[in-house]
């Protein structure tokens, strides 16, 4: 919107909330036009106001209210025709973009001067031939890629202009009076296109620096895609058209190599149990090659000039994957962005790649801190039970002892005792070795429950030693190992019982055919 | 009753001349869509249709282009708890370009009506035009 003044200053969102028919319409209806968030608010704002407008007016007519708003959104028409007029006004391209475009290149040409073409001159491209001063030889193709970015230029020169009455053709002459380089202007095409000499720049203001008025106009057609007035600076001259016609004149077909991108998309074939890898086949390697090539493509189309691409309704340029290359036909413009864009990806493929190996480092040195943390308590356990077994032989071989000593004394009580009657004589003596007895017998107690225990606690600790070899043989071989040395030790186990059978069956059946 | 087929057909606008109309609208006056609409309904007095899936594109083309500025009032409705409360009313107004542009669009008008005009019968009788 240019120079009114709002009447009312909109901050708040005044939709109804009730959802009603119109609303319902609404929600349908505005996504379908995919314009800017800002501008469907709009829209969606003017609409309501005119269907709530002509229903107001249809009820007076005598229609019931819902009749009325079926009718009033009738009046509207079938909504994809309405969602396209709407994209289609507003399709960003000529007059105000052009203005904006041309500015931004005046704005190069401040320290380069200017020459007027004849009012037909036009580019080399397009089937045409440029018709410029005698300055303006044809440009090499191989210098159409180097379009002059407006930025580097001295903007601080050039006065001041009145952006109000000033025209383009005021703007250029003042800027050509400033600097010594002749610019060729392909006036016609630029009027094609919708902008003319005439043509008002557009900014409401007062006086101000030209390189201001240029700064103004260049930051308008960056956030723009409108289609572009470019420049393209030769040795002796400064040529300004339209982008399309340098694009035009500079088309060839190239080679882009993405075959580290394919490689990264493809991936390395998976790993199967044991560490060995799956041969995935030639055809699958073949397939998911493509399959990288056309995203790929894809990615760099939709970032790389986008409407240019015959894919996209362009004609400017195209595509084809093949093996580890985009053959692309287009302008030098499109190949320079194709480039930046397969370099982007690469990079940013690498960078994923180092955080990804990072990763991994930092996870291998966990692994490795636990498997020595695991592997020193597998020793502390070994230790342990070979103490706890120790103590076991020795309380063994102490009952051992103990039980000879209470036959010895049960002799003797035997030999005191023939009748079984307590004897009167040695009555004193008997009683000091029934005493005895008694004593070796609770030691003899004591030393099998201490057993009993000893053996309790050395098989929680040999469970609990398994659990943590098997931890270790996963974190070092893979969880398949675990299950491998798990089906080892039952077979060892179910082998030892086996020979553990067949000696005692041996050694029965040995002593029968003894 | 005239049969029919004895009615004049319809004049249908071109869009040149579908800006013009709205262009010439809004010289009179600032005005809003719906507004519009019956303007040149009742100047026409119905023979122009301009409905809305034509008007609001071409307004937004003409404000796209610098043709029309424009501006947001707030409408109030008479009852508090009609729907309509407190929605948004856009209006426009004829821009200096939008004048520039409506003078070359009569002019080129005038001129096309005139040429067309030296074409036909005069009043009172006489030849057409013939080869």
């Amino acid at each position: 919107m240019t120079g009114a003044t709002p009447r009312t200053k909109e901050k708040t969102d005044v939709r109804p909330s009730s959802q009603d028919a119109v609303q319902r319409w609404l929600d349908v209806f505005i996504p379908m036009t995919g314009l800017p968030k800002a501008r469907q608010q709009d829209i969606r704002a003017e609409l309501e106001d005119h269907l709530r407008a002509r229903t107001n007016d249809l009820m007076i007519t005598g229609l019931s209210e819902p009749e009325a708003v079926q009718q009033a959104v009738n009046e509207l028409g079938e909504t994809a025709h309405l969602a396209r007029q709407f994209r289609t006004a507003l399709k960003p391209k000529r007059n105000t973009l052009m203005h904006a475009a041309l500015i931004a290149i005046a704005g190069s040409a401040l320290t380069l001067g200017i020459v007027n073409t004849a009012s037909n001159s036009q580019p080399a491209g397009g089937g045409r031939h440029a018709s410029v001063q005698q300055t303006a030889a044809a440009p090499r193709s191989a210098d159409l890629s180097s379009a002059v970015p407006v930025d580097q230029y001295d903007f601080a020169r050039g006065g001041t202009i009145d952006p109000r009455t000033a025209t383009f053709e005021d703007l250029i002459e003042r800027v050509r009076k400033n600097f010594d380089k002749p610019i060729v202007v392909h006036w016609d095409r630029l009027e094609e296109n919708g902008f003319g000499k005439r043509s008002e720049l557009d900014i409401d203001s007062d006086p101000i620096p030209t390189h201001e008025a240029l700064r103004i106009v260049i930051q308008r057609s960056a956030v723009s895609s409108f289609p572009r007035i470019a420049v393209l600076e030769l040795d002796d001259v400064l040529e300004i058209s339209m982008q399309e016609d340098f694009d035009r004149r500079s088309v060839s077909i190239r080679a882009h190599d993405i075959s580290k991108l394919v490689r990264y998309y493809v991936g390395e074939e998976p790993q199967v149990p044991g560490g060995m890898r799956q041969s995935r086949g030639r055809s699958t390697e073949r397939r998911l090659a493509e399959e990288a090539g056309g995203e790929i493509l894809q990615s760099a189309m939709m970032l790389a000039s986008r409407d240019a691409w015959t894919d996209f309704g362009g004609d400017l340029a195209s595509a084809q994957v093949i093996a580890g290359s985009l053959i692309i036909e287009a302008p030098a413009r499109i190949h320079t962005e194709v480039g930046d864009v397969i370099s982007m990806m690469e990079e940013e493929v690498e960078r994923f790649q180092r955080a990804q190996a990072e990763d991994e480092e930092r996870a291998n040195r966990a692994r490795e801190e636990t498997i020595a943390e695991l592997a020193a308590q597998l020793d502390r356990l070994r230790d342990e039970i070979l103490v706890l077994s120790t103590r076991r032989n020795e309380l063994s071989h102490e009952s051992q002892v103990s039980r000879q000593l209470q036959q010895t004394l049960y002799n003797d009580w035997v030999k005191l005792n023939p009748a079984n009657q307590r004897p009167e004589a040695d009555a004193d003596a008997f009683a000091a070795l029934e005493a005895r007895m008694e004593e070796l017998r609770d030691q003899y107690q004591a030393a099998s429950f201490e057993d009993n225990r000893l053996e309790y606690e050395i098989e929680d600790k040999r469970a609990y030693r398994l659990t943590i070899r098997n931890r270790l043989v996963e974190l070092e071989h893979g969880p398949a190992a675990v299950e491998a040395a798990e089906a080892q030790r039952r077979f060892n186990e179910t082998q030892r019982r086996i020979q553990q059978n067949r000696a005692v069956g041996g050694g029965t059946r040995g002593g029968a055919r003894n | 009753m005239a049969p029919k087929h004895a009615a004049p057909p319809t004049p249908k606008l071109t869009p040149s001349h579908a800006e013009l109309l709205v262009l010439a609208t809004l010289a009179d006056a600032p005005s809003y869509g719906y507004a519009i609409t019956r303007a040149i309904a009742a100047k026409s007095e119905g023979d122009f249709s301009m409905g809305p899936a034509k008007l609001y594109p071409l307004l937004a083309r003409l404000e796209k282009d610098g043709l029309v500025s424009t501006s947001w009032e707030e409408v109030k409705a008479d009852s508090s708890d009609d729907a309509s409360n407190g929605r948004r009313r856009k209006w426009y107004t004829l821009s200096k370009r939008g004048a520039k542009r409506l003078e070359q669009h009569i002019e080129a008008h005038r001129r096309f009506t005139a040429l067309v005009d030296a074409f036909l019968p005069q009043a009172g009788g006489g030849r057409g035009v013939t080869a």
